[in-house]
Order: structure tokens, then sequence, then C-alpha cells
């Protein structure tokens, strides 16, 4: 059985494809299919349409439609082994592969002529991702704040903090609830520039040997102010950054990441890189004009 | 909460890849599509957040000489 598909066979029973990836039509990345193991162990294989090829897999309709998706997404148990085997064909074929473009979990397409049509409209596009991305991979730099340790440097820099706190301890109970109040907006105020700051610095750090930096949107609760009381409250999350960097380029970036990081210690931050990925967050380029 | 309590237990590694599969890549849009696009952590229902803020902080202090 050829891993190669280059007609629109039927796929058996209506069964929707699951698409993973789109990768060039490069003879090394799609000899490794035969070894994958796709969503729910199925075999993968690739449909291939001028220089792109969509890399495959069928997955049961009963399980895998908008009603059931619905449900299920929001059950770790069932969406973590799936999430995970998403993530392993990605791992796969970016070793394999020059360049990936990855797709979100759940891209399901209804027939392979789709997938065929597909590839056919985002042709040029989608060789030209191929050319940028190439010999590229994703990490992801997440920052996070110690309240304790911050708050201590906060009475060191902040003048007008360091008062605030001060008055909070001799005053009457009225006055302290104004205070507590005065406090949280300074504190919160001084986070926010102070992480400011520091996304600045880093991406100065880096600007000159990584090829992207995207800063992404935090959930509302991970950048609320927070309660700040000393040693109670765990690290919040304050600056999540994906790099894209060239792979050959991974120990400069990383040398140059850990003395920038190495200064913010103290101030009551901390640190966790993630990678490498394929690039799933500089797939489509930002310039991209339309749909 | 049940949700939170199993959370406790979702390695941290798991939630980074989930936040990855899900929301990131090229997302398409169709008539010939069925995909989950856009499903926001947070629209889980979870705390994931602050979930895997707590776990690097046990990391961490368990790192400290």
């Amino acid at each position: 059985m050829g891993v190669l598909e280059t007609t629109g066979s039927q796929s058996s029973m209506g069964d929707p494809i699951y698409v993973y990836a789109i990768v060039n039509h490069t003879e090394r990345a799609l000899h490794a299919l035969s070894s994958l193991a796709g969503m729910e162990d199925a075999a993968v294989k690739a449909i291939v349409e001028g220089a792109l090829a969509a890399i495959v897999s069928s997955v049961a309709g009963t399980e895998w439609n908008d009603q059931a998706l619905d449900m299920r997404v929001r059950d770790m148990e069932w969406l973590g082994p799936r999430a995970t085997r998403h993530q392993e064909m990605l791992a796969a074929l970016h070793s394999a592969a020059p360049a990936v473009l990855p797709l979100p979990f759940a891209t399901l397409y209804r027939n392979e002529a789709a997938i065929h049509d597909l590839l056919r409209s985002r042709q040029q596009a989608w060789v030209s991702a191929l050319e940028r991305l190439a010999g590229t991979e994703e990490w992801t730099l997440k920052v996070f704040q110690q309240p304790a340790l911050f708050e201590q440097r906060l009475e060191e820099l902040s003048p007008s903090f360091r008062e605030a706190m001060q008055t909070l301890r001799t005053t009457t109970p009225g006055k302290a609830y104004l205070m507590r109040k005065r406090l949280d907006v300074l504190r919160h105020e001084e986070s926010v520039r102070a992480t400011y700051r520091l996304s600045d610095e880093i991406q100065q750090e880096v600007a000159a040997i990584v090829r992207e930096v995207a800063r992404e949107a935090l959930p509302a609760n991970a950048s609320g102010a927070g309660d700040g009381k000393p040693g109670a409250s765990p690290a919040r999350l304050v600056l999540k950054l994906a790099l894209l960097i060239d792979r050959a380029r991974r120990d400069e970036v990383d040398a140059a990441l850990t003395s920038t990081l190495g200064r913010y210690g103290p101030l009551g931050y901390d640190f966790q890189m993630t990678g490498p990925w394929a690039p799933y967050s500089f797939a489509t380029p930002k310039t991209e004009g339309g749909a | 909460m049940d949700e939170l309590d199993e959370l406790d237990q979702v390695d941290l590694t798991l939630l980074d890849l989930v936040d990855h599969v899900l929301n990131k890549g090229v997302v398409l849009s169709g008539e010939a599509t069925i995909s989950v696009a856009g499903i926001d952590l947070i629209y889980l229902g979870l705390n994931v957040v602050l979930a895997s803020a707590e776990t690097i902080e046990a990391k961490l202090r368990r790192a400290e000489p």
C-alpha cells in the first residue's frame, strides 16, 4: 500500500478526514508517514496537489462531529490523549520536513476532493509560507511574577508605594480601607509598567537573532490585579511571548535570553520556556491581506 | 470543584500542549470543514492559567538549593 494518494479516492463510509499539517511534497517527509500513528491510531497518508501535501487520517464521524466535539473538548480525559497525539504528529513531521504548516486540533474535512480544492486554492500562499518557515522552530516564553517578592521590591523602588504602606500600618480602620484600595491601584500600575519594561527588554535583546516575536494575549484571570498578600498568592502569569527562531541559532537565542532573564529574577520574576514547537503561532504571516 | 481538582493532576506540559494545538496553526473555515477552532482555554471552564502558575511555583520551590 503506497503512502501517496494523488487521485481523489473515496474515503471509507464518508468518514471525516482529519488534517494535521501541510508540507512540501518532498520525498523525505512523506516516507516517514508509514511509521506514524494518527488520531485513534489510524493510518496516516498524504493528499498531494501540486507542490503541497496535506497530512491526513480518517476519523469516525460518530465521534468527530460538531455536537460531539463541542462537549468532548471540555473533557480533559478525552482531550488530553488526543491533543497529545496531534502534537506527536506535528513533532514527527517537523523533525522530518524542512518546513511544516500546523493546523489546529480537529481540523476536519468532509472528503478528499475538498482537500484537493483547498490545496489548489492556497497553493501559492502556502508554498510561500513553507519557504518562509523552512528551518525554523517556535519557543514559548512565559513570565511569572512572584507577588510577595515583587511587593518587597516595590517598597524599595517606589516612594509613593512605600509611603502608602507606612500610612496603612498606622491609620484608622476607616482610612485603612481607602489606603488598601490605593495600594491595589499602585501595585497594579507598577506591575503593568514593569511587565512592559521586561517585554521590551527581552524583545530588544533578541531582535537581531530571532525571526519573529509575538506577544500573546493572556486570559483575563491571569493578568488581574491579584490580592498581593505577601506569602499567600502563587506566581502570576504576566507575559507570554512566542518566538520564531532558526533551528541553527537555538543556542544563541538561549544565551541571550538567559542573560536578560537572569537580571529579572531578583525583581520577583520567574520564567518558563517550552519548545521546540512546529511554528504554530507563525503559520499565518502577520501582514497577509484577506482571509 | 471537581474540574479544578482534576486540573491539579494535569501536567503543566499537557496544558502547554493543549494551548498550542487548540488555538494555533492555520485556522480554516468553510463549507467543507468541521472544526473546533477558537476554543479558548478559559472557555473550557477551567482555571487553567492559575493552576499552571501554582504548579510552577511548587516546582520552583522544590528546585531551590
